[in-house]
């Protein structure tokens, strides 16, 4: 029984990374055999797509072609980087501190307000992209990197992570602190800050994975190309092109793939703590 | 120094390995980011652009030629005399004095001999005529007999040679040698004092640009004059050419001498006139050309070749005039490159 649990696990897991496999192999594929196998698809080819998980003559043209000789890509890897850490910074400065407030209130209001928030966090983009666009207009943030970045500084979702983590402090904890002559900022700063810090660091890891793939927002506020992250960078999938397609696919995961193995028991342990007793 | 290093060393223990291989990874970046931004500008062609011009277009036909007399002027001799040598053939260039023909002395002297007895028989004749009519004819007879009697006399004390009294080319040359002479000119010569003539063949293209009229530049060592085209007519020997003959006149020419004449004829002002290097055609035979637009892309804003459609209206070998509805005063059209450009592609602009 456990054998086929396991053997089912491990098949699920195959079907999970087989799309990672295709990217990587159709990477190191040269443009004629991708037009020999995906030519049904892309251009009217006649039969159907195949596949070969090894390709019949791997070249390493197209990483070579996107690494040295398209300096497009990297304008928009800059740009990722650079929205990605203005919002993590930024959530550090207002969503740790609102977290922190949210947690240690003991009023009726912070519970409504905190009831808000995760309302707020439940509302899909769509619903509040009209909104969002005429407030981002009116301040002339339109079109420019603050349109991404200064609405999710404000996001509640990393409120949500860590105000769970804070929660987890016993009070009397503070209490002492408090006996001993700490001040309410050396209590956040010294005991608050280090004792939450997995939930603080979970919320900043989910937060990259969800940022740097994040596509429906620069496609509503960014028009100019050389603002554009990554995400939504999809060169014309022709068939020509296909193998730097592929190549540009892979290069794009390895930041998601390195910030995830950097916090994966961080993320474990801060998922687990902020699992916890919720509100 | 050794501190620096146990800093450091503290550094590089305290950050996780992830962290060091993210740190690596972005490092790489940054040097693929410089290094993709030479290459693309190294693969970037260069181009040179210019405006269209409103202008005329300037037609030249360049032809070289030797310049040849105008007018003919005849040369007589003396009647009834053996010629012995004729010295020019019919295209020869004589100067003045230049011997023309030698007679044969014995036929000469005879001749004068036979003449001075004419002579001396009709001055005696001339003593016994009295009635007014007869002295008339008779001093008439005397005189023209006394004028051949001296040109045999310069003649025979020249040796029986005849020679150029002007400059000129031998058109025709009417005696032979061992032949006598007759009353007719024995040359035909042209006078240089009467200007010259260039003469060529043009074909129907070229003219085109060549009008009666108008005049043509003369070019001779480093002088340059203008003189009017005299005539422009059919060339009869050579179906569908033309003859163009242009009178020039002045001290420095020479029967003879290569001009290089310049026929220049300005068509209308066009509003589009290219660099003739600017025009290009595709594979159907359509004349385009290329004109620099910009194009918003994921480096910013770059300049891109735009394909423009035009109809040739006129050229010559530096300018095209051209028509487009598409093409505008203040576009920049693409003359030269570094490089082969198409439509579409992303160049810069050579300022040079």
């Amino acid at each position: 029984m456990k054998q086929i649990a396991k053997a089912l696990v491990v098949l699920l897991a195959i079907i999970c990374v087989l799309p990672v496999v295709f990217i990587i192999t159709g990477a190191f594929m040269g443009t004629d055999e991708l037009i020999n196998i995906l030519s049904p698809i892309l251009s009217d080819g006649e039969g159907y797509a195949t596949w070969h998980f090894i390709p019949l003559y791997p070249t390493l043209r197209n990483i070579v072609e996107l690494l040295f000789d398209t300096p497009e890509y990297y304008v928009l890897f800059w740009n990722s980087i650079k929205i990605v850490v203005c919002i993590l910074v930024g959530q550090m400065v207002f969503a740790v501190p609102a977290a922190w407030g949210l947690a240690r209130s003991k009023t009726r209001w912070s519970r409504v307000v905190f009831i808000v928030y995760i309302f707020c966090m439940l509302l899909p983009f769509q619903v509040t992209m009209l909104s969002q666009y005429l407030i981002l207009n009116e301040l002339s943030m339109i079109n420019t990197h603050l349109s991404l970045i200064v609405p999710m500084v404000f996001s509640t979702f990393p409120v949500f992570i860590i105000y769970s983590s804070f929660k987890q402090i016993p009070d009397s904890i503070i209490e002492a602190a408090q006996l001993d002559g700490a001040g309410k900022l050396r209590i956040y700063i010294n005991m608050a800050m280090p004792i939450g810090a997995k939930g603080i660091l979970a919320a900043m890891i989910l937060g990259f994975l969800e940022y740097w793939n994040m596509v429906e927002q620069p496609v509503v506020f960014l028009k100019d190309m050389e603002q554009w992250p990554l995400s939504i960078y999809l060169p014309d999938f022709a068939t020509d092109v296909a193998g730097r397609a592929f190549t540009f696919s892979m290069f794009s995961i390895v930041p998601a793939l390195i910030v995830f193995s950097l916090g994966r028991k961080i993320l474990a342990e801060g998922i687990s703590v902020s699992g916890g007793d919720v509100g | 120094m050794s501190k620096l290093k146990r800093i450091l060393k503290k550094i590089k223990n305290y950050i996780p390995g992830s962290v060091k291989v993210a740190g690596i990874f972005l490092l790489v970046l940054i040097i693929c980011t410089v290094v993709s931004r030479a290459a693309s500008a190294l693969i970037v062609p260069y181009v040179e652009c210019s405006t269209p011009s409103k202008m005329s277009i300037e037609h030249q036909v360049i032809k070289t030629g030797s310049l040849s007399g105008s007018g003919e002027n005849p040369v007589y001799v003396c009647e009834g005399v053996m010629v012995d040598t004729v010295a020019v053939q019919s295209g020869d260039i004589v100067e003045k004095g230049d011997t023309l023909m030698q007679f044969n002395m014995d036929d000469l002297q005879r001749v004068y001999t036979e003449k001075g007895f004419e002579l001396t028989g009709l001055e005696n004749e001339r003593k016994y005529t009295y009635t007014k009519s007869a002295i008339a004819v008779a001093d008439h007879k005397l005189e023209i007999c006394r004028t051949e009697y001296e040109q045999l006399e310069k003649l025979v004390e020249k040796k029986g040679v005849v020679t150029a009294e002007l400059a000129g080319e031998i058109k025709e040359v009417r005696v032979s040698s061992g032949k006598v002479t007759d009353k007719s000119a024995a040359f035909l010569l042209t006078d240089a004092k009467r200007g010259y003539i260039f003469e060529t063949s043009v074909t129907e293209e070229e003219k085109k640009y060549i009008e009666e009229g108008e005049t043509a530049k003369v070019t001779v060592d480093k002088s340059q004059e203008h003189f009017p085209i005299t005539s422009v007519q059919p060339d009869k020997k050579n179906p569908g050419n033309y003859i163009v003959q242009v009178v020039i006149s002045g001290d420095i020419y020479r029967i003879g001498m290569q001009v290089t004449v310049l026929f220049s004829h300005n068509s209308d002002t066009y509003n589009f006139c290219i660099p003739i290097e600017a025009l290009r055609a595709d594979k159907n035979g359509q004349n385009y050309v290329l004109v620099l637009g910009t194009k918003n892309t994921i480096l910013g804003e770059e300049l891109v070749t735009k394909k423009v459609n035009v109809t040739l209206e006129d050229s010559n070998t530096k300018y095209a005039a051209v028509n487009s509805v598409a093409l505008q005063a203040d576009d920049r059209v693409i003359c030269n490159a570094n490089k082969q450009v198409e439509n579409e592609d992303v160049v810069r602009e050579s300022r040079d």
